[in-house]
């Protein structure tokens, strides 16, 4: 009987084949693998004595995985239950292999997976995975007779031929299946909830990649998962293994990459080409056997990936320092889990795929009170700039001049109230924006200019250079800078210039503003006055972290240069 | 009647010509001002001073002699109430002409006559004009009172103080601890201020009211309060009735 090879990493998640291995511990003197006992023989042929006791099968050749039987064959096998067994009466068979199978013992048919037949079309193949009932009378000490009657037409390639067997207690097998079950709910519920994260949350918006990554990786971890549980459950006719094997394959070669893919977009690591070339050398020290350490090839595989994302976590930058924490904080927990007990790794799979997954909830909601934040901010500001154009210095002072004029120069009085209501108009405009036309800021600027000097008997004129129009900026900003000169400052000239200009720093784009300054003004509140404050608020809101704002005097001005990086 | 009395509201503004400063750093309010001022006040202004900053405006109050100051508090984004505790501390009466009528209770607390809200007409401003000509009382007396002190304001709250005694064009402000302080105001213009607490006991002395322990009369009908603090004032003898009514 021949050792059936899974392919890598596949074999990773072949949840079934360890704890196979576990029952070869618990019931050491029962659990036996055909393969691996020099007793097991088999013969092509079909004939109904084969399956007796009694029958001398001593000269049938050995089922040592070099048979490539044809049409219906027959394997027997003994197997001894010793004086100190204790075995549950409720134990089971369990039978993996790929062929049809009729089980026999001591020449009692017990069971069968699928129909036994001469030609493909004669079979029905069986399960991959089946398990019979064992009566109390076969579990009694003593020597017994296994006998299979098989068929394995279907096999495209013989050497796939293999079956392996084991006795099990039934509530064992029940715990196993039920395990099973539970981490395929899971891993399906962690990709339903990424889905309706990602349809129903607007912050997702953006972030395209990151919630494919992650959705990626729970769902190849959900279909590896599936497959194993089909396996395990005998859903799959032996004829889809390799099918079954490739697509576990293909998910677990998506599963490698999309799991640092998405750690290396959601923690916003550089150069993330360079870090997904460097799985070839995850690939590299798991293919080489770690000295004494007993770990197969899949588990090596993934502990190495492990190591190399709690690598990936430490490059963090540091306003995603929290997120790496916790992420690495997951794979470190699963870590160490399968240090502990190698076995469970397919658990500690499942338990990461959904640590990950409320990882990404938690910060998709993080997101979303980021987002609401803003949206309050933005109605802050909004609120503040019409107040700051409402607040009573502005309005009473624009009132009292209206009353003088009124009385001693209609004309003015209707000119000014005309100009008032186009800065009220321009104002309610533009306060809801996070960014408006510069053409419309500009005007609102020489409106707001045109009126502080009837006002104080001025000529403020707004002079700009290099500015284009049609560009967009966060509402208001060169209008505060504007009036807060005019605040802090008395100017004695008849006509004060204002100048705004726009330039390129490298990638960004510079605008400055020069003020002239005045007499005996306290230049520093400039800087630190609520208008100010205002100015940098807009900009952190429409260019969050992406700007720069300095003032300062020089040269007998203030001059304002605010920094926006693409 | 005592003689010193009768002359008493003659002494300090009504005779000549008013002198009156205006910091507004508004042009077009400032001559609004002006212009009102002028038609009501007519030939009784002598000098009327306009000033758009602070820096020239205090230069001015310091090196002039002002009957009235008409202040704006909200120059060039200026908290003036730390100007009005400077101009408090002058002789001269103030008005506040501004647009944050939510402070006027502040800045009565600061001993100003008049609080006028932007916009104002010509009648509001006629009213406060009328308040500082009448030397009518606030509706809110002053909490403070200011004192400079080396270019600095001082300011002590009116609970400290014990009596006020003219001296010459100034009065002597006792507080509570015992110190004296001088002050710009005469005591006609202090008492054109202070709430009904305090009284005018003589041509010398405004007193406390509850700063008085007893009274004690001397032949000749020479009548003195004894104050807690231990100090003996004299009482002039047309105010001695009023005030024993006032005190009991």
């Amino acid at each position: 009987m021949r050792h059936r090879h899974t392919p890598v990493m596949s074999r990773i998640f072949l949840f079934g084949f360890l704890l196979f291995c576990a029952g070869i511990g618990a019931l050491s003197a029962t659990a036996q693998t055909a393969s691996e006992q020099p007793s097991a023989r088999w013969s092509a042929g079909d004939n109904a004595s084969w399956m007796q006791p009694a029958f001398d099968d001593s000269q049938w050749g050995r089922f040592d995985g070099a048979a490539t039987p044809n049409g219906i064959f027959w394997i027997r096998d003994r197997y001894t239950i010793p004086e100190n067994a204790h075995l549950p009466a409720n134990s089971i068979f369990v039978f993996e292999g790929t062929g049809a199978f009729e089980v026999y013992v001591d020449g009692t048919l017990l069971g069968s997976t699928g129909i036994v037949g001469e030609t493909p079309s004669a079979e029905t193949p069986g399960a991959s995975r089946f398990s019979v009932a064992v009566p109390r009378e076969f579990l009694a000490v003593g020597e017994h007779v296994l006998a299979l009657r098989a068929s394995a037409e279907h096999l495209r390639d013989p050497s796939d031929l293999f079956v392996t067997y084991s006795i099990e207690p039934a509530n064992q097998l029940f715990s196993r299946n039920s395990l099973n079950l539970v981490m395929l709910g899971a891993v399906l519920a962690a990709v339903g909830l990424l889905s309706i994260f990602f349809a129903t949350s607007s912050s997702t918006v953006g972030q395209r990649r990151i919630f494919v990554a992650a959705l990626t990786t729970a769902l190849g971890i959900a279909v590896i998962t599936a497959i194993e549980t089909g396996e395990l459950l005998g859903l799959f006719p032996y004829t889809w293994i390799n099918t079954a094997d490739l697509l576990a394959m293909v998910s677990a070669a998506v599963v490698f990459i999309a799991l640092p893919s998405l750690l290396l977009m959601r923690l916003g690591i550089e150069k993330q080409i360079f870090w997904l070339a460097g799985l070839a050398v995850v690939v590299l020290v798991s293919a080489v056997p770690w000295g004494p350490l007993p770990y197969e090839h899949d588990t090596r595989t993934f502990i190495a990936l492990c190591f190399y994302c709690l690598a990936i976590c430490t490059q963090a930058p540091a306003p995603e320092r929290r997120h790496a924490i916790y992420y690495a904080i997951c794979i470190g927990a699963c870590l160490t889990g399968i240090f502990l007990d190698p076995q469970y790794l397919f658990v500690f799979l499942v338990m990461l795929a959904l640590l990950l997954t409320l990882g990404h909830a938690l910060h998709i909601r993080g997101q979303e009170l980021v987002a609401k934040q803003t949206e309050l901010t933005a109605a802050r500001l909004e609120s503040e700039m019409l107040k700051r154009n409402l607040q009573p210095h502005f309005m009473m002072n624009s009132l009292t001049a209206i009353t003088e004029w009124i009385e001693t120069a209609p004309q003015d009085a209707l000119r000014f109230v005309n100009g008032l209501a186009d800065e009220f108009r321009s104002l309610s405009k533009l306060s809801g924006k996070r960014l408006a036309p510069l053409e419309d800021e500009l005007e609102l600027c020489r409106t707001h200019l045109e009126l502080m000097g009837m006002r104080r008997k001025r000529r403020f004129t707004l002079v700009t250079t290099g500015l284009e129009g049609d560009e967009k900026i966060p509402p208001g900003i060169f209008h505060t800078l504007i009036e807060n000169a005019l605040s802090h400052n008395r100017y004695s000239e008849a006509d004060i210039l204002f100048e705004l200009s726009k330039s390129m720093s490298g990638e960004a784009v510079v605008y400055t503003m020069i003020a002239p300054l005045g007499e005996a003004t306290e230049h520093k509140e400039h800087s630190t006055g609520s208008g100010t404050n205002y100015v940098k608020a807009r900009l952190e809101e429409s260019y969050a972290g992406r700007w720069r704002l300095r003032s300062g005097s020089e040269n007998g001005a203030w001059i304002t240069t605010i920094w926006l990086m693409a | 009647m005592d003689h010193n009395d009768l002359v008493d509201g003659l002494m300090d503004i009504q005779a000549a010509p008013l002198r009156i400063l205006s910091l507004e750093d508004e042009p077009i309010v400032a001559d609004r001002i002006e212009r009102i001022c002028r038609k009501i006040l007519g030939d009784q202004i002598g000098n009327y001073t306009k000033c758009e900053t602070v820096g020239v405006a205090l230069q001015e109050a310091s090196s002039g002699s002002y009957d009235l100051f008409l202040l704006d508090l909200n120059l060039h984004g200026s908290d003036g109430f730390e100007l009005l505790k400077i101009y408090a501390s002058y002789a001269a009466q103030t008005i506040v002409i501004s647009a944050y009528n939510d402070r006027a209770v502040e800045a009565f607390d600061y001993g100003v006559i008049d609080f006028v809200a932007k916009p104002f007409d010509e009648e509001r401003l006629k009213q406060a004009l009328d308040r500082f000509e009448d030397r009518t009382k606030p509706e809110h007396g002053p909490k403070y009172l200011s004192f400079r002190t080396a270019g600095r304001a001082f300011v002590a709250s009116l609970e400290q103080v014990v009596f006020i005694m003219g001296a010459d064009k100034y009065s002597e402000v006792r507080l509570n601890d015992g110190s004296t302080r001088l002050h710009d105001k005469s005591l006609n213009q202090f008492e054109a201020i202070l709430p009904g607490s305090f009284e005018r006991i003589h041509k010398s002395y405004i007193v406390r009211l509850d700063a008085i322990e007893r009274f004690e009369t001397q032949p000749g009908s020479r009548y003195f309060v004894i104050l807690k603090s231990g100090d003996r004032l004299p009482v002039g003898r047309t105010r001695y009735k009023s005030l024993r009514e006032k005190y009991l």
